[in-house]
């Protein structure tokens, strides 16, 4: 019979391309996954923060008809209201569908490069610009675990050692819950972060390693067979 | 492999070897009947549910992996299935639990093999049969493992079959489907494989199952990237394994029936099966999913007889008829005193060499009975209780 080994690639630089190109798809699989994420995230904090949202709404109305004197009644306040409620939410979501837009042709562009299907450049560079982002994300949430750490004013603390008024008492809470609140959102935005930084340094080196393999094994690179 | 080859081509290979036609028939349907002796018919027939050589796909799907549902996945498809060729095979940088997984990885011609045909020397057609079963798919089964293990089975787009021309090959890459009510489509390259699972134990991850039904096909070549072998390529030639595997099976049986004095590795009946290779070789390479058609012919055409279907109903009214005394000695009996003491040795053997992914192996023979009682049936044949031949 006859013998088919020699249809096997086992040199070195198709093994290597193997791996990255592995590497490639799981990063871009990641990546995407955690775009949709953010979003979702998104979603849940404003359903959990619902009652907050809306307390601060009607909060908003009745500080719009006290500042008018009267010359703006509530439901023309609601309607202005609404209107710019409105607006904000709408180039929010624009914003926000531009975002996955950009992190889902990544990841996806990371995918297809991967696969051999793709070979462009252009999702390389939008992935250079959100590294950039995700680094400014980790030092800003950094930032700002460390302002809520030892930001926090002592004079809240004020009369503490000597005789403390509910008052005094309720503020200190509100400041401290806020501030736990906070450092724990910066917390788990900072994790998010730096899991995005990671996966798109993986995809970032990666393409680059395919796309130089397959330049390599195209012109005859050397082969060590194994 | 599937029935054409447990059953058919084991018949064939038995009459080559020597044995008569009741014999080769005893010996082919043993074989035949190690993919199908299930918990659930050993349940039918109130036999001893330590005796199961498999899995039905129904058991599968509720068999639950836990160390001791992993632990009783493993000692079924390791002993009867997926042989480990090197249980001391060393792997540098990696943990303790992905090298017992990977010392699992079958392949032929392992020691195991030569001491699964030794465990048959002297016992029942039925033990012959058993052992045929284990050695044909050493063949058939190479590189992968009777465990449930992701990083060890798992397989993914990089499939691609080779097909001879003439002279030289294609290379078509492969396509998988999910659905299991599916046919494969060889002409089109299309076939069904388990679905991909991240879940290092989960079933779908036992065996050859992501790969499909493609090593249990004679005709087909392929090569792809194993999940254990580093991102390199490894080629499945089957018409090569299959008529390696049949010309091993003669010469097993031939050693078994006392024509050779010891079996040794890598050794085939080359001289025995010449007369009959081109037609092998020819009916290995026949393009279908199923060749019992044509090894029932050779085999019909070898022997001057008629093969009877396989038929599963066939012994059970003898075994639950018979007195309890009586069962050893009927056919069910000794085949399942050939599986137990089949999967005692693999599972012994496993666990003496560190391993403790097929559970703990107790040496009754040395310190005395302990464990499940079906093994006890071991122990009094062992110590010179009735003999089965």
């Amino acid at each position: 019979m006859r013998n088919f080994e020699d249809c096997l690639k086992n040199d070195e630089l198709s093994i290597k391309l193997r791996k990255s190109d592995r590497t490639l798809y799981a990063a871009g699989v990641g990546y995407m996954g955690l775009a949709i994420w953010s979003v979702v995230r998104l979603f849940l904090a404003a359903y959990i923060r619902y009652e907050s949202i809306a307390a601060y709404i009607a909060k908003t109305i009745t500080e719009i008809v006290d500042d008018s004197n009267g010359s703006i009644d509530e439901s023309l306040a609601k309607i202005l209201l609404g209107i710019i409620f409105g607006m904000i939410l709408f180039f929010g979501a624009l914003f926000v569908a531009f975002f996955l837009w950009l992190e889902v042709f990544i990841g996806l562009s990371a995918c297809k490069e991967s696969v051999g299907k793709k070979k462009g450049v252009v999702y390389l560079v939008f992935a250079f610009i959100m590294l950039a982002f995700e680094i400014l994300g980790i030092y800003t949430c950094v930032e700002t675990i460390s302002s809520l750490v030892y930001g926090v004013d002592p004079s809240v603390f004020g009369n503490i050692g000597n005789e403390v008024g509910v008052d005094e008492l309720e503020v200190l809470v509100a400041t401290m819950s806020n501030a736990i609140d906070e450092a724990l959102d910066s917390f788990a935005t900072l994790l998010l972060s730096i899991t995005s930084t990671i996966i798109l340094l993986e995809l970032i080196i990666n393409a680059f390693k395919v796309k130089g393999l397959r330049r390599k094994i195209a012109a005859g690179g050397k082969v060590n067979e194994h | 492999m599937n029935t054409d080859f447990h059953y058919y081509a084991t018949y064939t290979a038995a009459i080559l070897a020597g044995y008569t036609h009741e014999e080769a028939c005893e010996i082919c349907y043993s074989a035949q009947f190690v993919d199908l002796c299930s918990k659930t018919f050993l349940a039918s027939v109130k036999g001893p549910k330590a005796a199961a050589t498999s899995q039905l796909s129904v058991e599968l799907v509720e068999q639950k992996t836990d160390i001791m549902g992993l632990q009783d996945i493993t000692r079924i498809w390791a002993s009867f299935h997926f042989l480990p060729y090197d249980l001391y095979a060393e792997k540098k940088h990696c943990s303790k639990i992905y090298r017992n997984k990977y010392r699992l990885i079958c392949n032929s011609n392992g020691a195991l093999v030569a001491d699964t045909v030794n465990l048959a020397k002297g016992r029942s057609l039925q033990a012959v049969g058993i052992a045929m079963h284990v050695t044909a798919d050493t063949w058939a089964h190479k590189y992968f493992a009777g465990t449930p293990s992701m990083t060890i089975n798992n397989t993914d787009r990089h499939f691609y079959e080779i097909i001879p021309t003439e002279d030289s090959y294609e290379i078509r890459q492969l396509k998988f489907s999910h659905n299991p009510g599916v046919k494969d489509d060889p002409e089109n390259g299309i076939y069904v494989n388990s679905l991909y699972q991240t879940s290092e134990r989960t079933v779908m991850n036992l065996g050859h199952g992501r790969a499909g039904h493609l090593p249990d096909y004679s005709f087909i070549r392929y090569k792809y990237l194993p999940a254990w072998n580093e991102y390199k390529e490894v080629l499945k030639d089957n018409p090569s394994d299959y008529i390696h595997a049949f010309a091993q099976l003669v010469y097993a049986m031939q050693y078994l029936r006392g024509v050779n004095e010891t079996f040794e590795l890598n050794t085939y009946a080359w001289d025995t099966i010449e007369p009959y290779r081109e037609e092998i070789e020819a009916l290995l390479e026949k393009r279908q999913t199923d060749d019992a058609a044509d090894w029932k012919a050779l085999g019909e055409k070898i022997s001057g007889a008629e093969i009877p279907d396989f038929d599963l109903e066939r012994y059970k009214a003898e075994y639950m008829n018979a007195t309890k005394e009586e069962k050893a000695g009927t056919f069910l009996g000794k085949f399942f005193l050939g599986a137990l003491a089949q999967k005692s040795m693999v599972t012994g053997k496993i666990y003496k060499s560190g391993n403790p992914i097929a559970g703990v192996s107790v040496d009754y023979e040395k310190n005395g009975f302990a464990g499940i009682k079906d093994y006890m049936k071991l122990v009094e044949y062992s110590n010179g209780g009735k003999k089965d031949e």
